[in-house]
């Protein structure tokens, strides 16, 4: 393989790690949110 | 969970999500700014050619993993004296993030040495440790899902993420103490004066990247703590409503 292709394959694999972990930021963020909301919604049932 | 803890997680979060948003932009301007001038000033290396641009992000990925482990380090000691679980939080964040980038600095590594040491992988001092780290971390976060105590979860993370942190100097020292085919630390001091900016340049654009990172991830671990203790209190007042 020639250089470049192995340096597209580094950032991709960069691209991929970065944007896969900043998704899952996302949905943990998400989750923490709806789980609030559960929290809420109990206490005004209470 | 202990009284100090319940109470510092009970009330509502300060939700900084509009400052951590504008960090992520920032920290996606940097990295993008960052990698761009670093390609487009520096000229192919007189052996590697322009494999060389791989030291943008593989170096600045393994200065921020070991960062991440030292804010693990004093994040933990921090819990065991104190005793407050956003101590801990913070800790598991940074641990996340710091696997993150350990996991990207072997990858990256692994495919700059096979076009430059002929190998995708090697038994070499550096890239051995530096494994040994990735499973030591990755082994505090299966470790967390061990138990649902809030409070033994801590303690046992805490004592992971120190005794884990020792081996952090012996990754960083391995290619000075051993015979290694790994080059020695690069940093400005070590690399052609020609790649110094923009090795610069990408260490602070990851680090503001790993920052994001770690306070994302705390923002929402603190949320999520802060409602499983209320709805556990409405659970014990009788609130429970399935």
């Amino acid at each position: 393989m020639s250089d470049w292709l192995y340096i597209g394959l580094a950032y991709g694999v960069t691209l991929i790690a970065l944007l896969g972990y900043t998704l899952y930021l996302r949905a943990c963020a998400r989750r923490a949110e709806a789980l609030w909301a559960e929290a809420d919604r109990r206490e005004v049932g209470r | 969970m202990t009284a100090s803890t319940s109470s510092a997680l009970s009330q509502a979060p300060t939700r900084g999500g509009g400052r951590v948003r504008i960090l992520g932009w920032l920290a996606l301007l940097a990295v993008v700014g960052g990698q761009g001038v670093a390609f487009l000033i520096s000229r192919p290396d007189r052996d590697m050619g322009h494999l060389q641009k791989i030291m943008y992000v593989h170096v600045p990925a393994a200065w921020c993993a070991m960062v991440a482990f030292l804010v693990v380090f004093v994040a933990s000691v921090l819990y065991l004296w104190r005793r407050d679980e956003r101590h801990d939080l913070l800790a598991a964040a940074a641990v996340e993030a710091g696997v993150v980038m350990t996991g990207l600095t072997l990858l990256l590594g692994m495919i700059w040495a096979k076009p430059t040491w002929g190998v995708w992988w090697t038994w070499d001092p550096r890239l051995t440790t530096t494994a040994i780290l990735f499973v030591i971390y990755a082994g505090y976060l299966a470790l967390r899902s061990f138990t649902d105590d809030a409070e033994r979860r801590a303690r046992w993370s805490a004592a992971v993420g120190i005794l884990g942190f020792l081996n952090v100097p012996i990754v960083y020292f391995s290619v000075r103490w051993w015979r290694t085919i790994h080059q020695v630390q690069s940093s400005p001091a070590t690399v052609d004066p020609a790649y110094v900016l923009g090795l610069r340049l990408n260490a602070v654009a990851f680090l503001v990247l790993f920052v994001y990172f770690v306070a994302r991830r705390y923002e929402s671990s603190k949320l999520e703590r802060a409602a499983e203790t209320r709805i556990e209190a409405a659970a014990l007042t009788g609130g429970i409503h399935v």
